[in-house]
């Protein structure tokens, strides 16, 4: 074992029992998260303690268990829903620069609901149409007005930011210069 | 034509197919093959010298657009510049990307953009996307009279678009690109000329817009992602949040907040702004490749837009509520 | 004492990192099982039982607010679940409403079982053993420190006071302890 792989697991073993040294304890994280054998050390690491903590007749866990779960785990959606929990201390990074590029670099939406769920609230163009005749009879050019300039709004903001979500395009700016009012 | 930086081409295009179909096995030559052409085509729309005319089709309408491109000294610089009016421009340089609308005298300013090139957006890692997303190799057909070779990119599920490049084999610029809805092409681009230079003068990478007093500037600006007072409960899986913003539009500085996500190939915006009054429209919208939804949130108005199908947007924005507990 | 670490863990899994929950399941999956255990004596359904704890904490994570801890937010889950398959049993089957509560239960998780072989659990066994007979072989100074840890929940600082140290040796004995045993358990879990 390396001088810096030992380095690792020892902290590790600091960070499994809250032992923070005010270095960057995120990327420690991001490590044991996707490197196989620092997650299997975790997960050894811990059956020590449940041994140590076990009754006579304690049960252990199957060696396949967290797997399963796992599995299960990665056919839910994923949660967004970030709260203001207590922080990990972290010296050298400013607090602000860690919640911004770790909530947007691994933030993910989700849904609670199978997808298929949703089919059939799913409005026909003749409902759409109804609504919106409604609304026109009722308020006439004032709504599609009002609407449309909002709308307009809201696609000129949709184009110009969509290239920076890596949104496979050709020139993906070409809608910002391509599509005028009107249109 | 700058031949050295073609044969350098060829040999990082090697090295990729070599590196991809080494890293994914070759039961998947195809995917990795087609991988490799997608990054090298980002290489060199990035690092190559070019103009162009392109025609953008969406909706049975055409415009044309001017692209310029400038590599040199490490820095990157475009322009797309529309020929028809409203002459709108975009002007992207190492720290910012500027946007000129002439139809409302109003600038946009980002200056934190993305790395990438404005020719070809995909994120860097592509490995991410084969969850959703097959990609393959077509046959060689001709863009311009030049020969191109065709890649796909294919949604796995019926909630995103397709996406089709063809690849310039020689330059490796992608030079035609249409978005997919099934089978169906929804919005369309295509080189009609395209020429490759050693360089490109600095006054065809300047902006062309004159700007007064009178122009304003949008003002934005981006929120940390704990300050989410939504939860968004109806996204299918891959897509994350990219950025959420907050907009101020008119003179009392209306707040509208802007989340933009994105499953690395489409992005969807999500727009929620104040209820004014009881007037608004729930018609769902369609304009090329981009479909959107409105609906009413107790005081707020959703609206959810992007790149993918109608289906999509609806379940979205019908899936968005406000936080039971907020900064708790 | 409070699990900072736990926290942090469950803010990512609440900004979608699906791995930062991997974590925690790894840390908690044999203290749920044993507290299962003493509902349920079936190795089997004991299994299913902490299965579907784990994944309707998932499902609820949205929802914790950290007014507790993670660890007694997810025992009293576990618990009531244990309870709710102790008490589906027992009812009659004509009771629809709790048919279809339990069917819910079960919905989607039931090819799990599928996979479960009694050589995985007599594989654990094995390992308890071993970690036991390691354990006991450790110099004493490293058994007393990761006991202290595991089974009191002593900080390290409190722990350095009790063994009259300073932390940093602490941190080591407790690191050289996990070590002597892993290496002894290492080949059993690959």
């Amino acid at each position: 074992m390396t001088d810096q792989e030992k380095d690792l697991r020892m902290r590790m073993s600091m960070l499994m029992d809250s032992d923070f040294d005010g270095r960057d304890n995120h990327r420690l994280i991001d490590a044991i998260e996707s490197d196989a054998e620092l997650k299997a050390t975790w997960a050894r690491y811990s059956q020590i303690g449940d041994v140590i903590r076990s009754s006579a007749s304690g049960q252990m866990a199957d060696k396949n268990f967290a797997t399963k779960v796992s599995a299960v785990i990665a056919q839910e959606p994923t949660i967004l829903a970030p709260k203001k929990l207590k922080a990990l201390p972290n010296k050298r990074l400013s607090m602000a620069t860690i919640g911004l590029a770790a909530s947007l670099a691994m933030v993910a939406v989700i849904v609670g609901k199978s997808v298929n769920d949703h089919a059939e609230v799913f409005h026909t163009a003749s409902y759409s149409q109804t609504h919106s005749n409604l609304m026109a009879a009722k308020y006439g050019n004032q709504v599609e007005n009002q609407a449309d300039s909002q709308f307009n709004d809201y696609l000129v903001m949709h184009n110009e930011t969509a290239y920076m979500a890596g949104s496979a395009a050709m020139l993906p700016y070409v809608r910002v210069v391509g599509s005028g009012p009107g249109r | 034509m700058n031949w050295v930086v073609l044969r350098l081409f060829s040999l990082t295009f090697l090295a990729l197919i070599i590196l991809s179909v080494a890293r994914e096995g070759f039961a998947d030559d195809s995917e990795s093959e087609a991988k490799a052409w997608l990054q090298t085509a980002r290489l060199a729309a990035s690092k190559l010298n070019y103009r162009g005319i392109v025609s953008y089709m969406k909706d049975s309408q055409i415009e044309s657009l001017h692209v310029f491109h400038g590599f040199s000294n490490g820095v990157e610089q475009e322009r797309l510049l529309s020929v028809n009016t409203p002459m709108r421009e975009v002007v992207r340089t190492a720290d910012k990307v500027t946007c000129y609308y002439p139809d409302s005298k109003s600038i946009s300013i980002d200056s934190k953009p993305s790395r990438q090139s404005m020719l070809l957006g995909l994120p860097d890692d592509l490995t991410d996307l084969s969850k959703h997303y097959t990609f393959s190799l077509g046959e060689i057909e001709h863009v311009a009279r030049r020969p191109s070779r065709v890649v796909s990119i294919q949604p796995k599920d019926d909630l995103r678009y397709g996406r089709r490049l063809w690849i310039d084999v020689e330059s490796k610029l992608p030079l035609k690109f249409e978005w997919l809805d099934g089978k169906q092409v929804v919005e369309q681009l295509v080189f009609n000329s395209l020429s490759l230079e050693k360089s490109i003068p600095p006054e065809e990478l300047a902006p062309s817009t004159q700007v007064d007093g009178t122009w304003k500037t949008k003002q934005h600006e981006t929120l940390p992602a704990e300050s989410l007072i939504w939860t968004l409960d109806g996204v299918p899986d891959g897509f994350h949040m990219v950025s959420y913003t907050r907009l101020k539009r008119d003179s009392n500085n209306r707040a509208i907040d802007h989340i933009l996500l994105s499953d690395g190939v489409s992005s969807i915006s999500i727009y929620i702004d104040q209820l004014m009054g009881e007037i608004f429209t729930a018609q769902p919208r369609k304009i090329g490749a981009i479909n959107s939804y409105t609906r009413k949130l107790d005081k707020y108005l959703v609206t959810v837009m992007g790149e993918a199908p109608e289906k999509t947007v609806q379940i979205i924005g019908d899936g968005i509520h406000l936080q039971e507990s907020m900064g708790k | 004492m409070v699990e900072v670490i736990d926290e942090e863990l469950v803010r990512r899994v609440q900004k979608g990192d699906k791995k930062a929950f991997d974590l925690l399941v790894l840390k908690y999956q044999g203290r749920i099982i044993q507290l299962i255990n003493r509902y349920v004596r079936d190795a089997h359904e004991a299994q299913d039982i902490a299965q579907e704890t784990f994944i309707k904490a998932y499902r609820a994570m949205a929802s914790f607010r950290g007014d507790s801890a993670f660890y007694t937010w997810i025992y009293r889950i576990a618990i009531n679940t244990a309870k709710n398959h102790l008490a589906s049993r027992s009812r009659r089957p004509t009771d629809d409403e709790i048919e279809v509560e339990v069917a819910e239960q079960f919905e989607g998780e039931s090819s799990l079982r599928d996979q479960e072989t009694p050589e995985g659990i007599l594989l654990s066994e094995e390992l308890g053993r071993t970690i036991q007979l390691a354990l006991d072989e450790l110099p004493g100074e490293l058994r007393t420190a990761i006991t202290l840890r595991e089974m009191d929940g002593l900080s390290y600082d409190e722990i350095a006071d009790v063994m009259d140290c300073p932390v940093g040796t602490v941190r080591s004995r407790i690191f050289r302890a996990r070590e002597a045993i892993d290496k002894k358990i290492k080949s059993l879990t690959g």
